[in-house]
C-alpha cells in the first residue's frame, strides 16, 4: 500500500500519464471487477468507453462482441464488427470473433468469411479451422475452403492440425498439385525427422495421391473396381505412377522398406507353427487350413486382423508412420502381450491371405527374422494396397494367377527385392466325379455368376444370337444372384438396361434359364455341356475350374484386361480360347455337329485334374510354407 | 386360439437382442397352434420380418383370447381382455391386474409362489422383486424355446469362417455382453494354467466389453450376426455360461443353444440351470479349480467330450418350438379355462 505521500509523487511521474492518460489501463481493471461481480450492464459501458478511446478501441470492441456472444445483448454489436475488421484488417481477433459470433447463430454465410480471414492470419488455431471446414460444408463451398487451406498450409508448415485438415480435404478433392506439394515439404527431410502425428499426416496423404494416381478414389476412399477408368495403368502398369515413384514419399518409404529387410532370408528349415492371416475374408482358405491342420506335423494357428483392437500407435497408418517416417525402427513399446504380438512370436511361417490391408500391416509390424508370405488373389492388385506393403520384409509373393503376379512385379517394382514369387492356383475341395448330368437341350451353355458389367453377359447374348443364326438351339442358364437394380451404381445400370434391350430385339427369352444362387455349384453344372467365361478381367475363373472337373467345356473369351500378359493362355488350354463371339460360335457350331462333346468333356476334365486336383496343388502349398 | 402380444415398445420385432430373439422363438412355438398377433400385426414365422412392419404401438386390438405384454404397462392396462404378464421386471400393477404371471423356467414359478411362504425367496432373486410383492393371481410357465435354426454346424463354410476367426486352436467361448458383473472371473484365474496346459488355447469373448481387461489373450468379436449364431456357437469347443446370481432363476437362453449346437457348456449349479440341463448335467462347477478340472478333462479326454456332445444334442430337443408348442397349448387352454373373460369384464 502507498502512502499518501508515494502517491502523490507517483501522480508526477511519466508512468501515472502513461497508465492512466493513455492506456486508460483503471478502466479495464474496473470492467474486469465489474464483470467479476457480475454486472454486465456496467462492464459493458466500460468496455464502450475503451472501444471509443484512441489507445484501447480494438480491445474494447473484441469486449464487448465476447460479452454479446455471451448473451448480453449489445446494441450496435454489428456495427462495433464492421468497424473493428475495417481499421485493423491485419489483426486476426476482429475476424476471429466475429466468425466465431456468426458461427454460433448458425449464421455460416457470414461466419464464413470472416473465420477464413482469420484462417489465413493464424493457421494455428485449431478450433477456428474445424469451424471454417464446418461453414464450408454447410455452405457448400468445400472448394473454395480447399484452396484457402492450401495457402494456409504453405504459410506454416509446421501447423498439425492445419496439415491434418487439409490432408482430409485433399483426398475428397483428389489435387493433382498434392504430389508437387508433398515432394516440396519432404525434401531434405530424413527418417526421424518427423514426429508421429505428421508422419500419420504423411501416410493419410500418401493414400489419397496413390489412390488418385490410380483412379480409384472417391470420396477418400478406396472405392469398388472401376475397369473403364483403370485402362491406361491397366495397359502400362510400369509407365504408370512414374509421378509418384520418383517423388520423394516413395523415396521415403522405400528407404525403410530396406531398413527393414529380412534377417534371416536364407532360412529353410521346415517350418512346423504356421499362423495364417487374413483381414476378414477366409473364403478360399479353408482347404488349405484344414489340410494343415489334419498334418500331425504341423501346428496351426490363425489370426483374423478385424478382430483386433489396436494398441495406440499400432493400427496400419500408424505403424507404416512410425517405421517410415519417424524411424521408430525398433518399435520400442512393441506390445509382446497382445494375443497377435504372442502368435507372431510362436509362429515360424506367417502365412497372409490377400494382398490387403492386413498384408500392409503384417509386413510392416512383424519381426523380420520370421518367414512371410502373401498371397495375391485379383482385386487387391488395383489398388493401392500392395503399394504400401514393405515387400522387403516379405520372403514370397504367391498369387492364384500368373498374369496378376506379372502385373503387380511391373507395378510394385518388386524385382528390386529379394522376393521369391510363384502361382499356386486355389485349393478346392472338388467331387471329381463325373456327377451325372441331367441335360435337357443338348446345347446348353452356362453362366456361373453374370449380375455385373465385368461378367460382360452382353457378350454371352451376342453368342446366343449367332447361335440361333446359325440354326441351332441353344439354351444359356445363368446361374447366381441377379442383377440388382436398387442398389447398382449408375453404368451398371445403363449395362442392364442394354442387357433388356438385346434380349428383346434378338427375341432370346426363350433362350434363357435362370438357376437362383446355391453354395451347391453342381445344382448349376449338371444342366450345361459348355461354360462360358466372357469376361472383362478374371484372375482364373474358378467357377470354370469347377465345371470343368465335372466335364463342362469351356469358352472363354480372351480377357481384354491384362492381354498383355497373356492371362488366358497361362491358365487354359489353347482350344478353348477366342477373339470373339464369332469364333466363340463356330467353335460350339464345330463340336456338336461333328458329335464331339463327349470327347471334349473328356479332355476338359482331364486337364482340371491334371492342373488342379487336390492332392497335386496341396503339394505345391506345403513345399511353398513348410519346406 | 388367438393371442396378442407386445415386448416393451418394440413396435416390430427384430432379431438384435436377447430378449428379442427369445421373444421371437416364443412367437414362433405359440404360432404353431395358434394366432399371433405383435402389436397387432399377425406374426408370420416365415415370412421375412415375421410380416411386421408397424411403426408405433397400437391400441391393443379387440377379440384376443389372450393378451401376453412384456414390459409395457401403459398397454397392459388398457387391456379388458384375459390378460398375462411377464414376471421380470416387476410391476405392481402388472401384477395386481394380470390374470397370471409368466415366467421362463419351474424354479422361478415356483419362487413366485411360495415368495411370501418361504423368507429364503427373496436372496433367491437377489432384490429382483420387492419383499412386499403383490402375490401374482396366478403363474404360468412359458419355458424358454429355441431357434429352429440352431443346431450343429460342424462341415460347413460359415463354421470354418468361425473356427478361423476363433484362432483354430482349442476354442473357449463366451457371448454376451461383458460388464463387471458378467465378466467371467472362474475362467480369468485359472486362464494362465489352461494355457500351460492346452498348447493351443483360445479364449473368444463374444459382444462388448465395457471393463477394462488385463488379460490379453482375449479374442473379441464384437458383433455376430443372429443367423449366424449356430456357426459362431459349434465353432467353439466348450462355452463358459453368465455366472450372474440372477442365473438362479432367470437362466438366458445361451445354455440351450450350446446344448443345440452340442457344445459342452460349463456352468455353476443354479436351480434355473439344472431346468435347462438337468439334474445329472456332469459339467456343474463349484470352484474355479473345479472349472479348470472340467475343460482339462474335455480337452483330453475325448470319449468324454463326445458323449457329453450327444447328450446335450439329444437334451436340445425338447427346447423346439414344436415340442414347446405342445406343453404351451395345454397351458394356455387351462388358463382359459380358469379364467373365464366374463368374469374378467365384471
Amino acid at each position: 500500500m502507498l502512502t499518501f505521500k508515494e502517491i502523490l509523487e507517483y501522480r508526477k511521474s511519466p508512468d501515472f500519464y502513461w497508465r492512466h492518460i493513455f492506456t486508460l489501463a483503471p478502466l479495464v481493471d474496473k470492467a474486469q471487477q465489474a464483470e467479476q461481480d457480475e454486472d454486465f450492464e456496467k462492464a459493458a459501458s466500460y468496455w464502450r468507453r475503451l472501444h471509443h478511446s484512441r489507445f484501447r478501441r480494438l480491445q474494447g470492441g473484441l469486449n464487448l462482441i465476447r460479452l454479446h456472444a455471451l448473451g448480453h445483448e449489445q446494441k450496435g454489436i454489428e456495427q462495433v464488427m464492421t468497424s473493428l475488421k475495417k481499421e485493423f484488417p491485419d489483426k486476426v481477433n476482429p475476424w476471429l470473433e466475429s466468425g466465431k459470433l456468426f458461427y454460433r447463430q448458425k449464421d455460416f454465410k457470414r461466419a464464413f468469411p470472416d473465420l477464413e480471414k482469420a484462417v489465413l492470419l493464424r493457421p494455428d488455431l485449431e478450433s477456428t479451422v474445424n469451424q471454417y471446414i464446418i461453414c464450408s460444408r454447410e455452405l457448400g463451398e468445400t472448394k473454395r475452403a480447399y484452396t484457402t487451406l492450401k495457402k494456409a498450409w504453405l504459410k506454416d508448415k509446421e501447423s498439425k492440425h492445419i496439415f491434418k485438415a487439409f490432408v482430409k480435404m485433399a483426398m475428397k478433392a483428389g489435387d493433382p498439385e498434392l504430389l508437387g506439394l508433398l515432394n516440396e515439404i519432404l525434401k531434405g527431410k530424413e527418417v526421424g525427422d518427423f514426429d508421429e502425428e505428421f508422419a500419420l499426416g504423411y501416410i493419410k496423404l500418401i493414400k489419397a495421391i496413390l489412390s488418385q494416381e490410380m483412379m480409384v478414389i472417391q470420396d477418400g476412399e478406396v472405392t469398388s473396381i472401376d475397369l473403364d477408368h483403370r485402362k491406361e495403368i491397366i495397359e502400362n502398369p510400369k509407365g504408370r505412377l512414374s509421378n509418384w515413384k520418383q517423388s520423394e514419399a516413395a523415396r521415403i518409404l522405400d528407404n525403410a522398406k530396406k531398413a527393414s529387410s529380412k534377417k534371416l532370408n536364407n532360412r529353410r528349415e521346415k517350418a512346423k507353427n504356421v499362423l495364417f492371416v487374413s483381414e476378414v475374408n477366409w473364403n478360399f482358405m479353408r482347404p488349405i487350413v484344414e489340410s494343415f491342420s489334419a498334418d500331425e506335423n504341423i501346428n496351426v494357428k490363425t489370426l483374423e486382423i478385424s478382430n483386433i483392437d489396436f494398441p495406440e500407435g499400432y493400427n496400419h497408418d500408424e505403424i507404416i508412420a512410425r517405421r517410415a517416417f519417424s524411424g521408430d525402427d525398433k518399435l520400442s513399446d512393441y506390445p509382446v502381450n497382445q494375443y497377435w504380438a504372442q502368435l507372431f512370436e510362436w509362429a515360424d511361417v506367417v502365412y497372409v491371405e490377400w494382398a490387403n490391408r492386413a498384408a500392409i500391416w503384417v509386413s510392416w509390424i512383424l519381426p523380420s527374422e520370421k518367414r512371410l508370405i502373401i498371397r495375391v488373389h485379383s482385386y487387391e492388385a488395383f489398388t493401392i494396397h500392395p503399394m504400401l506393403i514393405n515387400w522387403a520384409n516379405v520372403n514370397h509373393l504367391s498369387s492364384v494367377s500368373p498374369h496378376i503376379l506379372s502385373y503387380l512385379k511391373d507395378l510394385c517394382g518388386l524385382d528390386k527385392f529379394d522376393l521369391g514369387t510363384g502361382v499356386i492356383p486355389n485349393l478346392n475341395y472338388l467331387d471329381e466325379q463325373l456327377i451325372s448330368k441331367e441335360i435337357e437341350e443338348p446345347l446348353s451353355l452356362g453362366m456361373i455368376g453374370y449380375n455385373n458389367k465385368n461378367k460382360n453377359l452382353l457378350l454371352s447374348l451376342e453368342l446366343i444370337s449367332l447361335l440361333k443364326e446359325r440354326g441351332l438351339k441353344p439354351m444359356l442358364y445363368l446361374m447366381g444372384h441377379p442383377f440388382d437394380k436398387d442398389d447398382a451404381p449408375e453404368e451398371e445400370q445403363a449395362y442392364f438396361e442394354k442387357v433388356e434391350r438385346l434380349i428383346v430385339e434378338k427375341s432370346l427369352e426363350a433362350h434363357l434359364a435362370y438357376i437362383p444362387f446355391t453354395p451347391k455349384i453342381d445344382e448349376g453344372i449338371k444342366k450345361f455341356n459348355f461354360i462360358l467365361s466372357t469376361s472383362f478381367r478374371e484372375g482364373t475363373h474358378e467357377s470354370l475350374i469347377q465345371a470343368m472337373l465335372r466335364g463342362t467345356i469351356p469358352v472363354i473369351r480372351k480377357w481384354p484386361f491384362l492381354a498383355q500378359y497373356e492371362s488366358v493362355e497361362q491358365i487354359y488350354d489353347q482350344s478353348w480360347i477366342f477373339q470373339n463371339a464369332d469364333e466363340m460360335a463356330s467353335f460350339i457350331e464345330q463340336t456338336m455337329k461333328e458329335g464331339k462333346l463327349e470327347e471334349l468333356q473328356d479332355f476338359a476334365k482331364e486337364e482340371a485334374i491334371k492342373r488342379y486336383a487336390f492332392p497335386v496343388v496341396l503339394d505345391q502349398y506345403k513345399s511353398l510354407i513348410i519346406a | 386360439m388367438k393371442i396378442y402380444h407386445l415386448l416393451a415398445k418394440q413396435p416390430i420385432l427384430k432379431p438384435i437382442s436377447g430378449d428379442k430373439i427369445n421373444e421371437i422363438n416364443f412367437l414362433k412355438a405359440l404360432s404353431t397352434f395358434a394366432e399371433v398377433y405383435y402389436n397387432n400385426q399377425l406374426f408370420l414365422p416365415d415370412e421375412p420380418d415375421f410380416g411386421l412392419d408397424a411403426e408405433e404401438i397400437y391400441e391393443p386390438m379387440e377379440g384376443c383370447d389372450i393378451y401376453y405384454v412384456r414390459n409395457n404397462i401403459e398397454v397392459f392396462e388398457k387391456i379388458k381382455g384375459r390378460k398375462i404378464w411377464f414376471s421380470y421386471p416387476y410391476d405392481e400393477e402388472g401384477f395386481r391386474t394380470a390374470d397370471a404371471v409368466s415366467t421362463f423356467n419351474l424354479a422361478w414359478k415356483q419362487g413366485l409362489h411360495t415368495f411370501h411362504q418361504d423368507p429364503s425367496r427373496y436372496d433367491f432373486f437377489c432384490d429382483a422383486f420387492p419383499k412386499n410383492m403383490i402375490e401374482p393371481n396366478g403363474v404360468i410357465n412359458v419355458k424358454q424355446v429355441l431357434g429352429d435354426h440352431f443346431e450343429a454346424k460342424h462341415g460347413t463354410h460359415l463354421h470354418f469362417r468361425y473356427k478361423a476367426c476363433f484362432g483354430y486352436g482349442f476354442t473357449i467361448g463366451y457371448f454376451g455382453r461383458i460388464v463387471e458383473e458378467t465378466l467371467p472371473k472362474d475362467y480369468l484365474s485359472i486362464i494362465d494354467d489352461l494355457k500351460s496346459e492346452i498348447s493351443n488355447l483360445n479364449t473368444v469373448f463374444a459382444g462388448s466389453i465395457r471393463v477394462p481387461l488385463e488379460e490379453q489373450s482375449i479374442i473379441n468379436v464384437k458383433y455376430i450376426p443372429f443367423e449366424e449364431m449356430p456357426y459362431a456357437t459349434s465353432a467353439c469347443d466348450i462355452l463358459l455360461a453368465n455366472e450372474q446370481p440372477e442365473a438362479n432363476w432367470a437362466g438366458s437362453a445361451k445354455p440351450l443353444e450350446a446344448m443345440a449346437c452340442g457344445v459342452p457348456i460349463i456352468v455353476s449349479k443354479r436351480p434355473a440351470r439344472v431346468n435347462q440341463l438337468g439334474e445329472d448335467y456332469p459339467l456343474y462347477y463349484a470352484s474355479p479349480q473345479e472349472l479348470k478340472e472340467l475343460i482339462l478333462k474335455l480337452y483330453k479326454d475325448s470319449a468324454f467330450y463326445k458323449e457329453v456332445q450327444s447328450t446335450l444334442i439329444a437334451k436340445a430337443k425338447a427346447f423346439y418350438p414344436e415340442q414347446i408348442a405342445g406343453y404351451l397349448k395345454q397351458e394356455l387352454e387351462a388358463f382359459i379355462a380358469e379364467n373365464p373373460t366374463e368374469s374378467r369384464l365384471k
